[in-house]
Parts: C-alpha cells; structure tokens; sequence
C-alpha cells in the first residue's frame, strides 16, 4: 500500500474553478498555478466527474469540501466521506481541504459553514474527527478558519490558537484563508496580528483570498467581488510572517468573466513573487 | 455541551427559535439578531437555491415569485438531510401534488418528476458500454435469453400530460414563442445521458412498456411477447435502434433456458 | 417463429448498426464541447448566500405577505388547458 499523500500545490496563484468556466478554461488552458473545486459538485460521478479528470490532465487540482461538518455534534457522515474517498482515489488531488465549522445537529442538516465555541471540550471532538477523516483519505487535510458573524461567550481559546493545538494534535495543515480573518476582525473584533502569530508557519499549506459584502453593517462572505485593498495589505502581511503558499482566488456568486478572476491572480501572483524574492535574497 | 450549544443555534436558524444566551448579543457594528438573520438567509437561500438548480422548468413554469414560496413551503416540510445540496429536493413532486395553490397546474408534479429525473441522471455513475463484438458472439437462437441492462442514468417517466414537450420548450435556446395542448393523450418521457449530456425524448406507450419489463430484469424474448400481446404494432427493432442511440442500453447477459 | 424472426432481426439492426458506428466518431467532438454549453452549475459552495431579500425571514411567521403573491406567473399560461377552473 502507498504512504499517506502529501501536499502538491505548487507555490503559485490559482482560482476556484466553476462551472460558467469550465469551456474556457479547457478551450484556453490559462496560465494558472492550480484550480480548485468543491469536493461535493463532483460526488456520484456522472457528468461533472468526466469535466473535472479533463482539467486535472492539464492542472493541479485542489478538492475544497464544504459538507463534512468537522464540528458537527452528529457521527461523521460515513456516505459523505466514502464519497470524498473515492474522489480522492480518483483525482488524485494535489490537497483536500474542508472548513473549521459545523453543519448538522439533532437531525437538523444546515447546508452553511457554522461557528462554534472554541473549547476544549469540541477540540478533543475536532480532533477526533480530524484523525478518523485522515485515517480515512490516507492523507494530510487542509483545515481552514471560517468567516463568522458572531461569536459565543463560552469560548476558552481564540480560533487561532485553537488551529494551533488542532495542528499539534493531528498532524492536519492549515488553509488560512486572509479574507476570513479580515472578515472576523471586522464583525468579531478578531486581533488579525495574533492569529498570524498564535498558528504554526509549517503548517500553513494554501491561502485563499475572496471579495465581502456588507449587509446591516455586518460583513459577508459573499465570495462576489474583487479583493479589497485593506484584504491584499493583510495579504502581504500574511505574506512577509509566514511566507509564501499556493494561493487562490474564490469567486462564488455572480462571477464574472475569467479574466477578471485571471487578474486578481495576477496580483497575488506579484505579491507571492516579491516576497519570494526577499526570501531568497 | 458542546452539543446543546450547537443544537440551540441549529433551532434558531431552522425554526427561527431565541438564540442561546451564550451567543454574544452585542457586535460592534450590528446585532445578534442581525447575525442570526445572516445565517437564517444562509439556511433558506442555499436550499432555494439548490432547488432552482435542480427544478429551472418548474421555475420558470411558475414564475420566480411563486417559485420562492413554493421553495419556502416545501423547506418547511421537507428540511435538508443531506450535507451534499444535490441530494435536496428528492420529494418535490410529491410535495407539489398536495401544494394547494398549485393545484391548477395539473401537469406540475410530473414535469417536476421529470426533472428530478434529469437531475439524478445527470450525476448518475457511468454504465458500461453495450459490446456489440459480443452481442455478435450469441447465437441468434439464444436472443430470447437475453438480459438488457440499462444505463444508470436511465429513467421513464409516465405522465397524463406532454411533459416531454413541456420539458423541451423551457430548454435553453428553445423558441419562447410555444404552445402546448394538454389533451394530446399521456406521454412517456425517456431520460438519458450521452456525451455528458442529460436528453429527454418521447417514448410511445408500447416501447415505454416494454423498456419496463427490460428494466425489471425480463428477458428479451419474454418482454418483447408480453408487449406485442397488447400492442400488436409494437416495432422492436426500431425500438432498440432508439435506446442504442440514446445510450440506454448499457450491456447484457445471457440467462439460462428455463 | 414470428418471436425468433423479429428478435433475429432487431439484434440483426443493431449489430448493423454497430459496424456502421464507427462513422459517427467524427460526431462526437462536437457533442463533448456541446455539454459544456449546459454544464449544470454544482451548488455546494463556501460563500455565504446573497439573495438577502428573498429567503431571510423565521420560519415561525407563516402567515406572512408572501401569501399574497401565491399565484404562479410563468410560462404556464401558454399551456393550454394548463390553468383549469378552480373547483
């Protein structure tokens, strides 16, 4: 039997691949680093499955899960990881991420990425979940720190350094996602420093950066809009304390031509290449 | 705990209940209420969402506004219990049978069988190609004891009404300029997947008959007898020329002479 | 007879059909760039949901305004027959 797999991304910029792109991008084949999907688009094969083993022959593939609720209060879902499973064995993914969230309780399904109090007590549940789903896929999972719009008085830690500890207990990485924490800093008063500071650099294997939406004076994650400058400053000091990572561009909701998304690559195309160059210097 | 906490957040989204007074009340630049009503929006919007991926005739058979309450009553009575949106939707038809102030639309639940159909055969795995080097092997004498099996993606759907045509004029590209007479007698819409791509196309009632005794496992020899007992013009040949290139049929097997 | 004559046939036709089949190779390539024209959009995503006016609102209120619009206003009308009289 082969090892657990490791972590392919190449240190360069990409873009989460959708749909209204699909033809484009196999038409064209774009300079791009590496694509990302969301693993759930792509469960039970068929039609989707055929497109997305046409692009993994020309890109790195990312798989970006969505629904494994890792801090859901429900048995983890055994049809739902057997799924992610068998995607894994057949894409051959360069990394398999999913979100620091929970989604299911009580026989209640939310389809949403959900916050939760970061205790010790649902650390000691993450983490369990978090082996069992690498025991599982036979490799290192990606773990990313989510947008929240609010917050609970019970927590015992921050989400930072509760990603820290999750790290040092299973071996997971960590996809930090830069607008996420601009997001939270935001809404939550989040201390964006301290998280930079409290997570393990090594541990930090891809970054995501994405556009908000403002509603009722609270910050969404609509995933809709250029990166703003205030998320690209704290990109490039994400950058300079951590170093630079495979990075992509999320666009969800009324995504626009691939040229857009090809230019906001762009720019963190630069940023990542100025700061390797200070690196190496 | 950890689990009451969560369960109470997952009442309020869901039945719209008091958040748990361990959630923090007060944000700098907004309220917990407001919070609570992105996550509400988040629940609701997903699924409506998921549903109009999944139903974009009904939508448009019904209009968007109605569309969204239709959407909004059926999540009340059918909440999401899967963690793979896709999966959501599976009762609608059922569910619009009984939705009073659709019940005009006679035709509804079965156009949104149809689709949920195409939905389904859309994701579907892949069959195995029919062999034709082998199907070339069985001695003509053996064609009675042939098993057919059909595609994964494979699906007839039985309906009073035209659906197929109702299905066909709400295509992308499809002129908007149609008209469609409900009387033209019951339709057997025939779903499929070739080349990726997810096709409807009308079956008579002849070879909708027989394609369900294929589909329950009868040998040819005896689906084809017991549809030409009732249907004398039944024409099998065309019939299989119709499914190969549909890529219904996937592959077959022999079964023993009884 | 007439069954093994028909079945004979049929399987005649599509294994005719089958050494015939290859002609059709050429057009398959522009049936595979046709699926991308109706590639469905998947639907599971990490953002959070736009539509802030249409679905926000308790499920507990539900007798809300939206009752008032519960009329369908689709391409409906242009199925005859499609709109009987309510009873």
């Amino acid at each position: 039997m082969n090892g657990p797999a490791t972590n392919t991304l190449p240190s360069a910029a990409g873009i989460g691949l959708r749909a209204p792109h699909y033809r484009e991008v196999l038409d064209t084949l774009p300079a791009l680093g590496w694509v990302e999907v969301h693993s759930e688009n792509f469960f039970g094969g068929g039609a989707p499955l055929h497109t997305l083993f046409r692009v993994r022959e020309h890109y790195p593939v990312s798989l970006h899960g969505v629904g494994l609720g890792l801090a859901s209060v429900t048995p983890l879902d055994a049809g739902h990881l057997s799924a992610l499973a068998r995607l894994c064995a057949d894409v051959q993914p360069a990394a398999v991420s999913e979100h620091l969230c929970w989604s299911a309780a009580d026989g209640m399904v939310i389809n949403d990425l959900l916050p939760f109090p970061y205790t010790r007590e649902a650390l000691d549940h993450v983490a369990r979940r978090v082996d069992q789903v690498q025991e599982r896929l036979q490799r290192q999972l990606l773990v990313e720190n989510l947008s929240s719009y609010l917050s609970f008085s019970r927590s015992e830690m921050t989400e930072g350094e509760f990603l820290a500890e999750l790290t040092k207990r299973t071996g997971c990485g960590i996809l930090f996602d830069v607008e996420n924490l601009y997001v939270n800093a935001r809404n939550l008063g989040v201390d964006a420093d301290a998280f930079i500071k409290a997570i393990p650099a090594a541990a930090v294997k891809e970054y995501h950066l994405a556009g908000y939406s403002m509603r009722d004076g609270c910050l969404v994650d609509t995933h809709d809009h250029p990166i703003y400058p205030e998320v690209w400053d704290l990109y490039e000091s994400v950058l300079r304390h951590i170093g630079p990572r495979p990075t992509l561009i999320e666009w969800d909701t009324d995504i626009p031509e691939l040229a857009v998304l090809m230019g906001e690559a762009a720019k963190a195309r630069q940023r990542l290449e100025a700061v390797e160059e200070c690196h190496a210097a | 705990m950890l689990h009451d906490e969560l369960s109470h957040f997952a009442q309020a989204i869901v039945h719209g209940h008091m958040p748990s007074p361990r959630i923090r009340q007060a944000y700098a630049d907004y309220s917990a209420e407001t919070a609570l009503g992105v996550y509400r929006n988040n629940y609701r919007g997903n699924l409506h969402d998921a549903l109009a991926g999944a139903y974009p005739v009904i939508k448009q058979l019904v209009g968007d506004d109605f569309f969204r309450f239709l959407a909004r009553q059926y999540i009340e009575q059918h909440p999401s219990r899967s963690a793979n949106l896709h999966h959501f939707g599976l009762e609608l038809a059922g569910f619009i049978a009984t939705f009073e102030p659709a019940k005009e639309l006679v035709y509804l639940p079965d156009v949104a069988a149809l689709e949920w159909a195409c939905h389904v055969a859309y994701f579907a795995d892949d069959g195995d190609v029919l062999d034709l080097n082998a199907l070339a092997q069985v001695p003509p004498e053996r064609y009675p004891d042939l098993v057919l099996h059909t595609h994964p993606s494979c699906h007839v759907v039985r309906s009073h009404y035209p659906i197929a045509a109702i299905w066909h004029a709400h295509q992308p590209g499809a002129s908007e300029d149609f008209h469609i007479d409900l009387d033209g007698g019951p339709g057997y819409a025939l779903v499929s997947r070739k080349d990726d791509i997810v096709q409807v196309s009308e079956l008579t009632e002849a070879e909708a008959v027989w394609l369900q005794g294929i589909q329950a496992g009868a040998r040819l020899g005896d689906a084809t007898v017991t549809t030409l007992e009732h249907y004398p013009d039944f024409d099998l040949q065309a019939t299989l020329l119709k499914l190969v290139a549909q890529n219904t049929l996937a592959n077959f097997n022999l079964e023993k002479t009884p | 007879m007439e069954k093994q004559k028909m079945l004979t046939l049929a399987i005649g036709g599509l294994l005719a059909l089958g050494l015939a089949g290859t002609a059709s190779a050429a057009d398959k390539k522009m049936d595979m760039e046709q699926c991308f024209g109706i590639a469905k959009a998947g639907k599971n995503d990490c953002s959070s949901n736009k539509s802030a006016h249409s679905c926000a609102g308790q499920a507990t209120k539900n007798n809300d305004p939206m009752d008032f619009v519960a009329v369908p206003k689709g391409t409906c009308d242009k199925i005859a027959g499609g709109m009987l009289k309510a009873m």
